[in-house]
């Protein structure tokens, strides 16, 4: 007879995976991430040697081999929706949100050329050459040009996690760092047009591409770029906007901060445009009204909250990086990924030589030797190509196991093989009282001398800024020079804590 | 408009320029052409108010002292040549000043446009009595024209203050010109004080 199943009695303990598993795991990959930074920071011998990349690269390297070796589990946790959906909009929002604006915009010009002009030119010298050599059957299988093109496109694009990471252990002065770190931003603009470009020729196929496709290519691109800055503009005066209303609820105004610009990202992202571009450009447009809308404390909170996202990124980048390297489908081939590597210094060395001597003409302080080389050098791969590699179709490409092993191995070597460079940036703080007198002096040099200079266009701005921008998007507009008040305040506020401080202490007995 | 053939420029004269202030010949022409646009009067030299009529240095905080600056130098000058009347300047004046502003290359020295000169033009915005320091009253002056007007004048004394008490080193209430070169001895000065002049 059948028995009914035994009662179940009320258990003590039940196990239930599955139900926390995706959490689970994601905490205990960011749990072990930081442990491997604490460990590298408490060898100081290590971190001497190395920069922290290199550490977590080879940390992942370690749990993927162990991953691999044990079955635990089979997954490469780097996909490209994972990275650019989650992991690459805080770092980016962190390098927008404290970017030097004034620096920045000082040069402005020999960023766009480096970011536009650059990129271009490594991609098709990469790619050609590549290309070229592949006619003579150097490798293994045939590639067509538009398939090399993608892949040297990809390839081309300083990555703006990896230079981040690495210039500001290496801390190299500011102007080195303003060149190279813009350029990283900027440039992805062009890497995504270039890329999308390239794929899309490659589904027409060589055969069937019109004059016209060229010129729609030109006009994405001008339309990924600018529609990319504008939709991050918009979204940073409009965050400005709201940040003026929260006087009664100050603790939600790190979330309009974070919630906002991840907006401004997804939305460009919905229509292909950069989004990269679109977080930086709302970082750079809103941070000058929404730290006077925002109390301090709040503006602590975004601070931190903002480097602390960055660096678990960044760390967890470093690390997944490491992991996806090891899996089953690569395909090595010497000669492909050694030419890779050349192409890829060889190319970025020349560029920077050319492009600097063509910036040394129209520039005041002109770029010497040693930075150029600094440039050059900083040319680092990351975890953007590492990412839109991923995302090639396998069926529509079939070169891409190939393109995937020789993008690891670029990555690899322009981590781990670089200089150590190191003059630190400094500034003191009552000077900026001073620079603004020479700005108005030499707006007032200029309109005396009829040209229409930086300070001209800088004058110009402030102009506008005070009299229709600032009204609008900060609650007590207090004067024509925020920046003089503000510097006043923190010096007070510096001395304030140190004289608590003191005090602070128990008096000696 | 164009030129009075009275006014024109000289070969002589632009060599003798040239000499002076390190510009190239073409630069001196454009600037030429500026001048002259800017002399409404044809009258060879400018006065304050031709000065004053470029909008964007009338709105300019520190557009008095800018001007200033030009007629002061004017002065220094007419020291060695005591007929040159004090409310004009002449195109070579006027150049001389401008030449502050080259960019400083490595190879051409010129003394116009060194660090030192780039300097002691920024100082003599603040030195409002032209007697070789700065003043507390001076610092607050300057923070007057420069800082729109909802700001509180405690707050600009106690900014005048703290100045004082950064940059006077010695103590004396005054900034020397010695004292103000310290304080900017971090400051990129070459690149902020330069202008790249058109061909």
């Amino acid at each position: 007879p059948t028995t009914a199943p035994p009662a179940e009695r009320f258990p003590v303990i039940v196990e239930d995976f599955e139900r926390v598993e995706t959490p689970f795991i994601i905490s205990l990959w960011i749990f072990l991430a930081c442990l491997g930074k604490i460990g590298f920071h408490m060898t100081p011998k290590l971190s001497k040697v190395f920069p922290e990349s290199c550490m977590l690269i080879v940390l992942g390297v370690i749990i993927g081999l162990l991953l691999f070796y044990t079955h635990a589990a089979s997954v490469s946790p780097l996909t490209a929706d994972v990275f650019f959906i989650y992991m690459l909009p805080p770092i980016i929002l962190d390098a927008g949100y404290f970017m030097p604006n004034r620096l920045f915009f000082d040069h402005l010009g020999t960023i766009l050329v480096f970011a536009v002009i650059g990129t271009i030119w490594n991609a098709l010298t990469i790619g050609i050459s590549l290309y070229a050599l592949n006619l003579t059957g150097l490798f293994p299988m045939e590639i067509p040009l538009l398939h090399m093109l993608l892949f040297s496109s990809l390839i081309s694009a300083v990555d703006p996690v990896a230079v981040l990471a690495v210039f500001e252990e290496i801390h190299v002065e500011e102007l080195l760092f303003i060149l190279v770190f813009g350029e990283s931003l900027l440039n992805d603009g062009i890497t995504v047009v270039l890329y999308h470009m390239f794929e899309g020729f490659s589904h027409l196929g060589q055969e069937n591409l019109i004059l016209q496709d060229y010129f729609a290519a030109i006009a994405s691109f001008l339309l990924v770029a600018l529609g990319g800055t504008a939709v991050g503009i918009v979204w940073g005066f409009l965050t400005a906007f709201v940040t003026r209303f929260t006087k009664g609820v100050r603790v939600i105004e790190p979330v309009f901060i974070f919630v906002m610009s991840y907006l401004a990202y997804l939305n460009a992202e919905i229509f292909h445009l950069s989004g990269i571009l679109s977080i930086t450009f709302c970082g750079i447009a809103m941070k000058n009204y929404t730290t006077r809308n925002i109390s301090s404390k709040s503006q602590t909170t975004v601070k931190y909250a903002m480097k602390m996202m960055a660096q678990c990124s960044e760390t967890i980048i470093f690390m997944f990086l490491g992991v996806s390297t090891v899996h089953d489908d690569h395909a090595w081939d010497t000669a492909f990924v050694g030419l890779t590597i050349l192409f890829c210094s060889v190319y970025r060395v020349i560029g920077t030589l050319i492009l600097c001597e063509l910036c040394n003409i129209f520039r005041i302080q002109k770029i010497d030797f040693v930075q150029k080389f600094v440039i050059s050098y900083g040319g680092i791969r990351g975890a953007v190509a590492f990412a839109l590699v991923l995302t090639i179709d396998k069926e529509a490409i079939p070169a891409q196991p190939m393109f995937v092993t020789a993008t690891i191995a670029v990555v690899y070597f322009t981590v781990f093989v670089q200089v150590r460079v190191a003059t630190s940036p400094c500034l003191c703080r009552c000077v900026l009282l001073r620079h603004r007198t020479i700005d108005y002096l030499m707006a007032g040099i200029e309109d005396i001398m009829g040209m229409a200079g930086n300070y001209y266009v800088r004058d110009k701005f402030k102009r506008f800024n005070t009299k229709y921008l600032e009204p609008c998007l900060v609650r007590e507009a207090e004067s024509s020079e925020p920046k003089l008040l503000e510097t006043l305040k923190n010096i007070k506020m510096e001395e304030a804590m140190q004289y608590m401080k003191n005090q602070g202490h128990p008096p000696e007995q | 408009m164009g030129n009075k053939h009275s006014l024109m420029l000289q070969d002589s004269d632009i060599k003798s320029i040239q000499a002076d202030t390190g510009f190239s010949a073409s630069q001196i022409e454009r600037l030429y052409s500026r001048f002259t646009s800017l002399d409404k009067g044809n009258s060879g030299s400018l006065s304050r108010e031709d000065f004053l009529r470029i909008p964007e240095l009338a709105i300019n905080p520190l557009g008095d002292r800018i001007v200033h600056a030009f007629f002061q130098d004017n002065t220094t000058s007419a020291r060695r040549a005591p007929h040159t009347s004090d409310c004009w300047v002449n195109f070579k004046q006027f150049v001389r000043v401008l030449a502050h502003f080259r960019p400083i290359k490595r190879n051409q020295e010129n003394k116009l446009n060194s660090r030192e000169e780039k300097l002691r033009f920024a100082f003599k915005m603040y030195d409002l009595d032209d007697d070789g320091s700065i003043t507390r009253d001076e610092v607050l002056a300057v923070l007057h024209m420069m800082v729109g007007e909802n700001i509180s004048e405690d707050q600009l004394i106690s900014i005048a203050e703290r100045t004082m008490l950064e940059a006077d080193v010695d103590n004396n209430q005054m900034i020397t010109f010695q004292e103000f070169c310290t304080i900017l001895e971090r400051t990129d000065v070459e690149q902020k004080m330069s202008i790249k002049f058109l061909k």
